[in-house]
């Protein structure tokens, strides 16, 4: 079951509490925000969606070409890639409150 | 839910949104410095770009991490050198980054480090090196060389491992080691003192037995060839306690370092002939056979009462253990620059286990027989005193029942000093002549031993000489003023005053410049300059051989100091 989408503003869609979230952090092999991203993204899953997500890291210092199509231009940035739409967020995540507001699990104000 | 395409939204405003909106929000995260990398273009290529600031964890923690870190050129410089790297050659980032590594290497292991670098490319490397500081102070060191891969002009990281405290380490267990090694001799020597001593016990008891049944026997015999035999016997078992004395004295005093040699030219060939004459009664009991063969006399420079000794306690070795009726032979021939002597016997040999040890303290060869007198002290003495004179013995045999042969090698005199040898040791001090002249002397005693005194005492009183005793040093001088004896017997070891003393005031005195005083001890000899320095005439040993004292006081000429001014 989920929410059903607004029609008229498809990026404004708010995500149902069952879907399982795909997450991808694309970040700069071991930069300091990079490791610091990757442990903010776990928490902040855990607290919030724990039980029905799946992070995959990228690490572009390996494999650059994976940044194509992407639109990323500064790391590390997460991508919310399910549910659609898709989300950018750019920074290491540390602050929680804008993660969330950027991963659509806050409500804006 | 499907899963939408990823493809910008069918309404180009939404989209123009959206991508100004990651625009902006891309903006605010690096102004709010939030990240530390871009990617960017290059050509076809995507290439990441990171800030100076996203390895500030990996610099902290490289530069205060417990290792020297080090990133060195292709060609062996130094690009970056971590704090503890700086601290441990003393160095600054102004006198390290730039230099080669191998200069802060100690010279020897220059090459070492080159070679680790030129190995590093492939393969982790790993050396021992010495690194060499600023101060000159020198630290042990491992030096890890990791290949980071990208072809041959790629950096090199290094890691140094202080050794110091492993080395340190390692020096207080080999300082173990050596402790318990030594811990383990010393037991041993104190094992075999113990044994020493209870066969010091039992060889001094034995000669008690005789002698004390021999005064008994003299005490009840009726007649004078019982009381005859028991003396002799009696005087017999004198001599072999005296005998093990000395031995023990001397094994004291050489190991202590305490004696001195009269160094003179020697002539062998006589000095065997001496030795050997020594052992006879010892030969002639066993029945043994003894050839004495020499090219040509042959001198060395020692001391021939000591070098004796060498040879006797050798001779007496191969008569005991030789069973009776066997054959001993001394060869003396030239070696190169040695004299070389070479006793030779038919005796019981020895076990190429024990050969070893024929030269230790305190060794005797398990009794075959009757078990063969004497404290095991002998061969070392002998050795001991060939070591002095700059020479030195070996022990040879074909086993159990071979016989066995002593080589001892001594230096050659130089031949131009060749003279007539053998010179007796020399007294301290010329008195007047002694002349023989019986008749009744004055003698003092300074002996702190009482029955000692009492009984010197009593002996010359019955030869005829008026004596007195005195049982110390002061009470000696005192007599010695009034008394004015002919001769003086003062026994050096006194408490207080001793004997060196007591001659020395005695020297000190008009009435005493002439008084002709023996020293008498139980230790050794003094060193002759002692002797001398003090004044005595003469030194005796302990126990002074009764007739010998007799001649002695009898031949102290009497008219060198008559008695008018003293009471």
């Amino acid at each position: 079951m989920s929410v059903a989408p607004r029609l008229s503003d498809p990026s404004a869609a708010e995500p149902g509490t069952d879907e399982m979230w795909e997450l991808r952090l694309y970040v700069a092999g071991q930069s300091a925000k990079s490791i610091t991203a990757i442990a903010n993204l776990k928490r902040i899953c855990e607290e919030h969606l724990h039980g029905r997500y799946t992070i995959e890291v990228v690490d572009l210092m390996e494999r650059p070409q994976l940044a194509r199509g992407e639109q990323i231009v500064a790391l590390p940035t997460l991508v919310r890639k399910l549910p659609v739409p898709i989300r950018h967020i750019v920074g290491d995540l540390s602050n929680t409150e804008r993660a969330l507001v950027g991963l659509q699990l806050r409500p804006r104000v | 839910m499907k899963r939408r395409a990823t493809q910008p939204s069918q309404e180009p405003e939404q989209d123009l949104l959206r991508r100004l909106e990651l625009a902006e929000h891309t903006i605010e995260a690096i102004r709010a410095g939030a990240v530390d990398a871009f990617i960017m273009h290059q050509g076809e290529d995507e290439r990441v770009f990171q800030l100076e600031t996203a390895w500030q964890p990996y610099r902290a923690l490289i530069e205060s991490m417990g290792q020297g870190a080090l990133m060195v050129s292709c060609d062996g410089t130094v690009l970056f050198a971590n704090r503890f790297f700086l601290r441990l050659v003393g160095g600054t980032r102004d006198t390290v980054p730039g230099t080669t590594l191998a200069a802060w290497a100690a010279a020897e292991d220059a090459i070492l480090v080159d070679q680790a670098l030129a190995a590093g490319r492939d393969r982790e490397a790993d050396i021992e090196v010495d690194l060499k500081g600023a101060d000159g102070r020198r630290v042990p060191v491992r030096i890890t060389v990791c290949p980071i891969g990208g072809g041959e002009n790629q950096p090199l990281c290094l890691t140094i491992a202080d050794l110091t405290e492993r080395k340190e380490y390692e020096a207080l267990q080999r300082a173990q080691l050596a402790l318990r090694k030594s811990e383990a001799r010393l037991l041993e020597a104190d094992r075999r003192k113990d044994e020493f001593l209870a066969t010091l016990a039992h060889e001094l008891r034995n000669p008690l037995v005789p002698l004390r049944n021999g005064l008994k026997i003299v005490e009840m015999a009726a007649d004078a060839e019982t009381t005859r035999r028991a003396r002799e016997m009696m005087r017999r078992q004198l001599q072999h306690i005296v005998r093990l004395v000395d031995d023990l004295v001397d094994v004291s005093r050489i190991t202590l370092g305490k004696v001195e040699l009269q160094l003179k030219p020697v002539q062998l060939d006589e000095l065997l002939g001496g030795a050997l004459e020594a052992v006879q009664p010892l030969i002639d009991e066993a029945h043994h056979q003894v050839r004495l063969k020499s090219e040509r006399p042959l001198y060395v420079e020692g001391d021939a009462v000591r070098l004796t000794q060498v040879f006797t306690n050798i001779l007496n070795n191969a008569a005991r253990y030789t069973p009776p009726g066997g054959r001993i032979d001394v060869v003396l021939e030239q070696s190169g620059d040695d004299a070389v002597v070479r006793v030779t016997d038919t005796g019981r040999g020895i076990a190429a286990d024990a050969l070893p040890r024929v030269f230790d303290l305190f060794t005797r060869m398990s009794p075959d027989g009757p078990e063969t007198p004497g404290l095991g002290v002998g061969l070392s003495i002998a050795r001991q005193l060939a070591g002095m004179h700059g020479g030195s013995i070996e022990a040879q045999s074909d086993g159990p029942g071979q016989g066995a042969e002593f080589i001892v090698r001594l230096p050659l005199a130089e031949p131009a000093r060749e003279r007539q040898g053998g010179a007796p040791r020399a007294t301290a001090r010329s008195g007047p002549p002694m002349a023989a002249s019986g008749g009744r002397h004055r003698v003092l005693i300074a002996e702190d031993n009482e029955d000692a005194s009492r009984s010197m005492a009593l002996m010359l009183r019955m030869a005829g000489h008026d004596v007195r005793e005195a049982h110390d040093g002061a009470t000696a001088f005192d007599l010695a003023e009034w008394f004015r004896p002919h001769l003086v017997f003062l026994d050096i070891r006194m408490p207080a005053v001793d004997g060196l003393e007591v001659a020395r005031r005695i020297r000190g005195k008009p009435w005493g410049r002439q008084m002709r005083l023996v020293g008498v001890t139980g230790w050794g000899p003094q060193s002759a300059e002692a002797v001398t320095r003090a004044g005595l005439d003469e030194i005796l040993f302990k126990p002074v051989e009764p007739d010998a004292l007799l001649a002695l006081v009898k031949a102290t000429p009497i008219d060198a100091y008559p008695r008018e001014d003293a009471r």
